[in-house]
């Protein structure tokens, strides 16, 4: 589904910095995965690529066969706007729009008729549990709620890949454990495949396999198990492996 | 929500945001309207100052539509910047370039037209009141209310296409097509343009100069100082901005005395962070104000010149027979008749010309005996002459002339064909007559006597010997009306046949002073509303330039809050800020505006600084107003984003 070839970006500058080196891995269909390691690692510049956000120096991404880069800009759009789904850190709801319009938002540039918009948006509302916010504007819903209607915004037009950056950055540990277990139900109903980039070892083990890098280069990855308590523990023995800063790391929270 | 629904909605929800830059250019829809109007009022088409009215008036139409189109072109670029973030959002969900364009220019399009909707809509239902105001300022009679169809169109298919075009334009504005640059947007903190000292010494010393050139500005060089002040004060203002406030807000910053103490550096930190902007605003504002104050400023003054007049027409009736006017007395029966149904008492004087042609340069010289002159200057309140045979003293036309005569004084003349040769011995400070064909010369009796007028056919303009009848009336006013029936032949003789003229000359000063104080009127109000055109724009910049941060500055103030900023710390730093942003550049508006004035002063025999000074004050207690209101909205939506 996808698969990135020894991808390298550098930073050109006063000091060139070599973000990502010679990268290499495969995702296949319907994965759920996480992408983990210290800040600075080279984690969100990874995404950004893949999402189609930035541009590699060398190397290449397939996303089902395809590569992006290699699309004239207007089909760029049209490919990100069906195939892909994207759910930030800060959420990046458009604040003049309601719950609702936000979500419709990939349909409508899609020129989709109301009528689908209208039963689209109340099957993901149902599953996401916000039906009853739906009619309000962004600053009158929380940090969890608003993340939520992100996924939603992420995934009414069913894209094939699902990419998230720090999802759980800006919530609480309750609201955390929603979005989480909302990505995880998501990802086995409709089979989306999923990338995830995170500090929050927790929010980690929701996923089916988590890929660590350091200083730019693949680490290790460990795959997940049958319990998702030893997988856990698993992962921040990584992470303490590592050596990120203990700052990094998230405090432990009860399972 | 369908494409267009969605554009609908970023407009209406972002209200806040737009209001300013929709009403100022409702404003300048209404103003351009209300131009229309007159323009095509079918009242205005009669007589002569209701043409010059209606010319000026299309003059302004113009100046209006082209400042028009460069404030929303600017407007239109500078909400775009801010909405960088945004559009990468958009883009990030599969929003193409074409759809990003359509998206923008259906949003342009929205307000444009809602802008020209409601300017016109305005302007009809107050167009009577218009219309009322208008003739009162302008001193017309009432003109009745009417309304046609074609100031209507013209404003509708004027800004529409204005709107369009620009709407049109506006991809040009999002260059950034990169995503990622476009997703970080307006978060990173601009650089501070950088200070050269030798880019600031040399704007200081071109701002003296400026001002130098300014105020030693004389009747004669007005027209290439212009050229030269006008450019040079807006680099000149440009630089100011950019340069001084880096180097004030430095030299602030390196007292550290000064600059940790208390919120000095919340203040400071805040107004470096967002320099470039401040300062592009603050040039722009400044510029547009002291326009503004210029144009309203300097027609106020004309409009306070019954002094002047009064020097200029020594003689409240004036009237100069020429050969071959055979109804002399029968028009001076007139004007005493005029005279006595209006119960004005007068004196009555006349004088009978000579004349000879200059040898140098000749042209004809008109020439008055000294006993004559020394009656007249007697009754008028001046000094009497005496003159040798072989001196002439020189009646100027006007007070300019005499200024004018006095700087570049002749020394000698030689009559032609008589050969006489005289020194002259000065200038007097009587004029006799504004529209005598030429200056005079006051000659001794003798020498008047002995003299034959010459008529050279050849010359274009001949002139001829004429007898010149003053009336001099004390109130002198209301000689409007007076004579009437002589203005009226003139008038129809010259719509007749320009080429030629009747055989007698008339003027009445009242009739004079109406018709140019009611010109100036008319440039007034001309000038008013294009200036009011330009101060509400100036201030939508303001408040543009406070909305656009708004977001970031609750983000910024809620973390300051935090830590333990009080809401009456809070309400000072914010005020510093806004009242830097409001009176800076209306500052330097009002001494750019002073230095405009006495440059124009020496236009004027009469002072114009009292009511320039008035215009200035009115605009100053304007801003001050918006001020409170701004600094009043402004704090409540800070609060807002920092409680929540």
């Amino acid at each position: 589904m996808l698969s990135v070839k020894k991808l390298t970006k550098v930073y050109e500058g006063k000091v060139s910095h070599r973000a990502l080196e010679n990268i290499s891995f495969e995702v296949s269909e319907g994965e759920f995965i996480g992408i983990m390691g210290p800040s600075g690692s080279g984690k969100t510049t990874l995404l950004n690529m893949i999402a189609t956000i930035d541009r590699p120096t060398a190397g290449e991404i397939l996303i089902d066969g395809k590569n992006p880069f290699k699309l004239k800009k207007n089909d760029l759009a049209t490919f990100r706007r069906r195939e892909l789904g994207f759910v930030f850190q800060d959420f990046n709801l458009l604040e003049t729009l309601t719950v609702e319009e936000n979500i419709v938002l990939p349909l409508t540039l899609e020129r989709v008729s109301v009528k689908i918009m209208k039963e689209k948006v109340k099957t993901v509302a149902k599953k996401l549990g916000i039906e009853s916010i739906l009619n309000k504007r962004t600053y009158e819903i929380s940090g969890g709620q608003a993340q939520r209607t992100a996924i939603a915004r992420a995934i009414i037009h069913s894209p094939k890949l699902l990419l998230a950056d720090e999802p759980t950055g800006n919530l609480d540990s309750k609201a955390s454990k929603d979005v989480m277990q909302t990505l995880s139900n998501i990802n086995q109903e409709f089979a989306t495949t999923q990338l995830m980039v995170t500090h929050d070892p927790q929010a980690a083990s929701y996923c089916q396999r988590v890929i660590f890098i350091k200083d730019g280069a693949l680490y290790n990855e460990i795959h997940r198990g049958d319990n998702q308590k030893t997988y856990y523990q698993r992962i921040l023995d990584v992470l303490s492996l590592l050596g990120g800063e203990s700052g990094d790391l998230s405090t432990i929270r009860d399972l | 929500m369908t494409f267009r629904q969605f554009a609908i909605y970023n407009v209406i929800r972002n209200k806040r945001t737009y209001a300013a830059y929709f009403l100022s250019s409702a404003f300048s829809v209404l103003v351009f309207f209300v131009y229309a109007l007159f323009i095509f009022h079918p009242g205005v088409n009669e007589g002569v100052t209701k043409q010059i009215a209606v010319e000026g008036m299309k003059v302004a139409e113009y100046i209006i539509y082209v400042f028009s189109f460069l404030f929303i072109l600017y407007s239109v670029s500078a909400f775009l910047k801010t909405r960088h973030r945004e559009f990468g959002i958009l883009m990030m969900h599969g929003m193409s370039r074409r759809q990003l364009n359509s998206l923008v220019f259906l949003e342009n399009m929205l307000i444009g037209f809602s802008a020209v909707v409601v300017g016109i809509g305005f302007g009809i239902v107050f167009a009577k009141v218009f219309l009322m105001l208008g003739a009162h300022i302008m001193h017309f009679v009432d003109l009745p209310f009417y309304l046609s169809w074609k100031p209507l169109i013209l404003t509708l298919v004027a800004f529409f296409v204005l709107f369009l075009v620009i709407s049109m334009m506006t991809p040009l504005f999002i260059r950034s097509s990169k995503l990622i640059d476009l997703l970080k947007g307006t978060t990173k903190p601009r650089k501070e343009p950088k200070a050269s000292v030798i880019v600031s010494l040399l704007t200081a010393v071109a701002l003296v100069m400026a001002y130098y050139l300014s105020v030693t500005t004389t009747t004669n060089n007005i027209g290439q100082r212009l050229l030269m002040v006008v450019p040079l004060t807006i680099v000149t203002t440009y630089f100011l901005f950019s340069q001084l406030s880096i180097f004030v807000i430095r030299l602030l910053k390196r007292k550290q005395n000064f600059y940790l103490r208390s919120t000095n550096m919340i203040t400071l930190s805040d107004l470096a962070y967002k320099m470039k902007d401040n300062a592009r605003m603050f040039f722009l504002v400044s510029i547009v104000s002291t326009v503004a104050f210029c144009a309203i400023g300097s027609f106020a003054a004309m409009k306070s010149m019954d002094k002047q007049f009064a020097k200029e027409f020594p003689f409240a009736i004036n009237y100069v027979s020429e050969p071959g006017d055979q109804a002399f007395h029968q028009h001076l029966q007139t004007i005493e008749q005029d005279l006595k149904a209006k119960h004005l008492s007068y004196k009555k004087l006349s004088l009978t010309t000579k004349v000879q042609d200059s040898g140098k340069t000749k042209i004809p010289v008109t020439l008055i005996s000294v006993k004559d002159y020394n009656r007249f200057a007697q009754v008028l309140g001046f000094s009497p002459l005496k003159v040798r045979d072989n001196e002439a003293y020189v009646v100027p036309t006007s007070i300019d002339g005499a200024k004018e005569l006095k700087k570049h004084p002749i020394s000698s003349t030689t009559l032609e064909p008589s050969g006489k040769a005289l020194k002259i011995a000065g200038v007097t400070n009587l004029v006799l007559y504004k529209y005598f064909d030429s200056s005079s010369l006051v000659v001794s009796g003798t020498v008047f006597n002995q003299l034959q007028s010459h008529v050279n056919k050849n010359n274009p303009y001949p002139t001829t010997p004429v007898t010149f009848v003053g009336y001099k009336v004390k109130d002198w006013k209301a000689t409007d009306g007076i004579g009437a029936a002589l203005s009226k032949n003139i008038r129809a003789q010259f719509k007749k046949n320009p080429e030629t003229s009747l055989p007698y000359k008339y003027t009445s000063a009242g009739e004079e002073y109406k018709l140019s104080e009611q010109m100036y009127s008319i440039m007034f109000f001309i000038a008013l509303l294009i200036g009011a055109v330009f101060f509400i724009a100036a201030g939508s910049f303001l408040y543009f330039r406070l909305y656009a941060d708004l977001e970031r500055d609750q983000h910024h103030y809620r973390a300051i809050t935090k830590i333990g900023l009080t809401n009456k710390e809070l309400n000072r730093t914010v005020t510093i800020q806004l009242s830097l942003l409001f009176f800076v550049p209306i500052l330097v508006a009002v001494i750019h505006s002073a230095f405009a004035f006495v440059a124009l002063q020496s236009l004027f025999a009469v002072s114009i600084f009292s009511a320039t000074l008035w215009v200035l004050l009115f605009f100053v207690a304007i801003q001050i107003i918006y001020f409170f209101l701004i600094r009043f909205l402004y704090l409540k939506h800070l609060k807002e984003g920092i409680v929540s």
